[in-house]
């Protein structure tokens, strides 16, 4: 779980942990990136705007890496080209903010099911 | 001796100096610390009630008068959606945060508390405190007068349309364009009221015109295509600022009503107006005006040259006219089709690249 805003990784955090899902929260790029390398991720939430890097680069590092784990992108930034780029890369969905905590850790729940 | 004592008290100085500067330092870093932990608490508490949406009975009344408690509670509000977004709001009328904002809103606080508290309030004011933020707008504080138009612009309150703009005829020309980046806001139903406002003030005296001029911006900004007939008619009219004004919304809206009108107006006197035409006319995406937009090649003007093959390069047909006018006899026309096609990186091998830049009338 890879975002700037404390409250996201606060509540997402909270709802993820009671799905019985283990959650590794960061609050910057590298950060997201290091994680995705070293910790062996079942799935990633990460936001577009970040310090240090973009999710777009992060998800673009983690595929030329061979890290083919799902990541949904999760921000505020409603423009149509980081949509199309975030699923060129490979994202497995994109939810933009506001955002309803049931329904995305419903998703999320859904995805890994399905891994 | 003399010597003497001044060394002693140049050095004493330094001493009190320092101990002073890194006493100074040490209770900032302990009062940003304190706020930083301050600010984790609060927001670990907020995540903690909205994910069990509890709001506990004891709550510190003295958090609804933190400020740092503000903004944590207005990060959680922009987060969220549906059910947890309802909680958050039904925690900002318990805890009563609305009523010390505006409280602190009120002219007898200092300039920075207000400031921040009316900040706040339009991000966490219900419906309930549209009088209050009408009240506002007749602030003697610009900031204030703003925020105000942008709390009612919030909460949607189409009503207090006509109030902004009528606050907007009397104030600087930095505000007014900043109450009417609030008109634009408010979604599509306000295209109605200023619609409405502009007629009401078309004939009025000049004090309307400037402000006439921003409601059409905003227009533009809206993309309602029921304001064309507005817009058309202040593209006919004879102020240049409304022209411009309305040329450029027209464009945004980009409906084929407007097409004669913009036509027109690519030879209109004012090439302020030709130039912002000519893009507009780019926006409706039809080829049948490239060769009137090709004639724009041999303006006058360098600003309206460059908008029509900036404009050719986006139409179906308009590479076709850029190509046509590299053999122009007219080297104006001829510099700016090959700038532009050099831009699209369709110009082709061995055509020499110029900048085409002046006026024929040595004014541009």
């Amino acid at each position: 779980m890879a975002d700037d805003a404390a409250p996201v990784r606060v509540l997402l955090s909270r709802h993820l942990r009671a799905a019985g899902h283990e959650v590794i929260e960061v609050a910057d790029g590298m950060a997201a990136l290091r994680a995705g390398s070293e910790a062996g991720l079942d799935l990633a939430v990460i936001d577009q705007l970040m310090p240090g890097m973009l999710g777009t680069e992060i998800i673009a590092a983690w595929r030329e890496d061979g890290l083919e784990f799902p990541v949904f992108v999760l921000t505020a930034i409603d423009d149509d080209d980081t949509v199309v780029h975030s699923f060129e890369l490979g994202a497995a969905d994109y939810i933009r903010k506001p955002v309803n905590m049931a329904e995305l850790t419903a998703r999320i729940n859904g995805r890994l099911r399905d891994k | 001796m003399g010597l003497s004592l001044v060394s002693t008290v140049l050095a004493l100085a330094t001493v009190v100096a320092s101990v002073a500067l890194i006493s100074v330092k040490l209770a900032h870093r302990i009062m940003l610390k304190g706020r930083g932990v301050r600010s984790a608490h609060y927001i670990a508490a907020l995540g903690e009630m909205i994910s069990r949406k509890l709001l506990p009975a004891d709550i510190p009344r003295r958090w609804a008068a933190d400020p740092l408690f503000h903004d944590a509670v207005i990060e959680y509000r922009h987060l969220l959606s549906g059910e947890e977004r309802e909680f958050v709001d039904h925690l900002i009328a318990e805890v009563g945060i609305v009523g010390v904002l505006q409280r602190r809103a009120r002219w007898r606080w200092p300039r920075p508390v207000r400031l921040r508290a009316i900040a706040a309030l339009v991000e966490l004011a219900g419906s309930d405190q549209v009088p209050f933020l009408r009240f506002l707008l007749g602030d003697h504080n610009d900031y204030v007068r703003s925020h105000a138009a942008h709390g009612l612009a919030r909460l949607g309150d189409v009503s207090s349309i006509p109030l902004i703009l009528d606050l907007a005829t009397r104030v600087r020309p930095w505000e007014a364009a900043r109450l009417a980046d609030a008109l634009a806001a408010f979604d599509r139903r306000a295209v109605k009221p200023i619609n409405e406002w502009i007629l009401k003030h078309w004939d009025g005296d000049g004090s309307h015109v400037e402000t006439i001029a921003q409601a059409a911006r905003v227009l533009g900004l809206l993309g309602e295509t029921s304001a064309e007939t507005t817009l058309i008619e202040m593209l006919e009219s004879d102020r240049l600022g409304w022209k411009v004004a309305a040329a450029s919304a027209l464009g945004r809206i980009a409906s084929d009503t407007s097409r004669g009108a913009l036509l027109k107006a690519l030879h209109d006197d004012s090439w302020e107006v030709r130039a912002r035409a000519v893009r507009a006319l780019a926006s409706l995406a039809d080829g049948s005006v490239a060769p009137a937009i090709a004639e724009l090649l041999s303006d006058s003007q360098w600003w309206v040259r460059q908008n029509a093959a900036e404009s050719l390069g986006e139409l179906p047909g308009g590479v076709a006219e850029l190509q046509r006018a590299l053999s122009s006899e007219d080297r104006f026309a001829a510099d700016a089709a090959r700038n532009q096609l050099a831009e699209l990186r369709m110009l082709p091998a061995g055509t020499e690249t110029t900048l085409a830049v002046g006026s024929r009338e040595g004014s541009s």
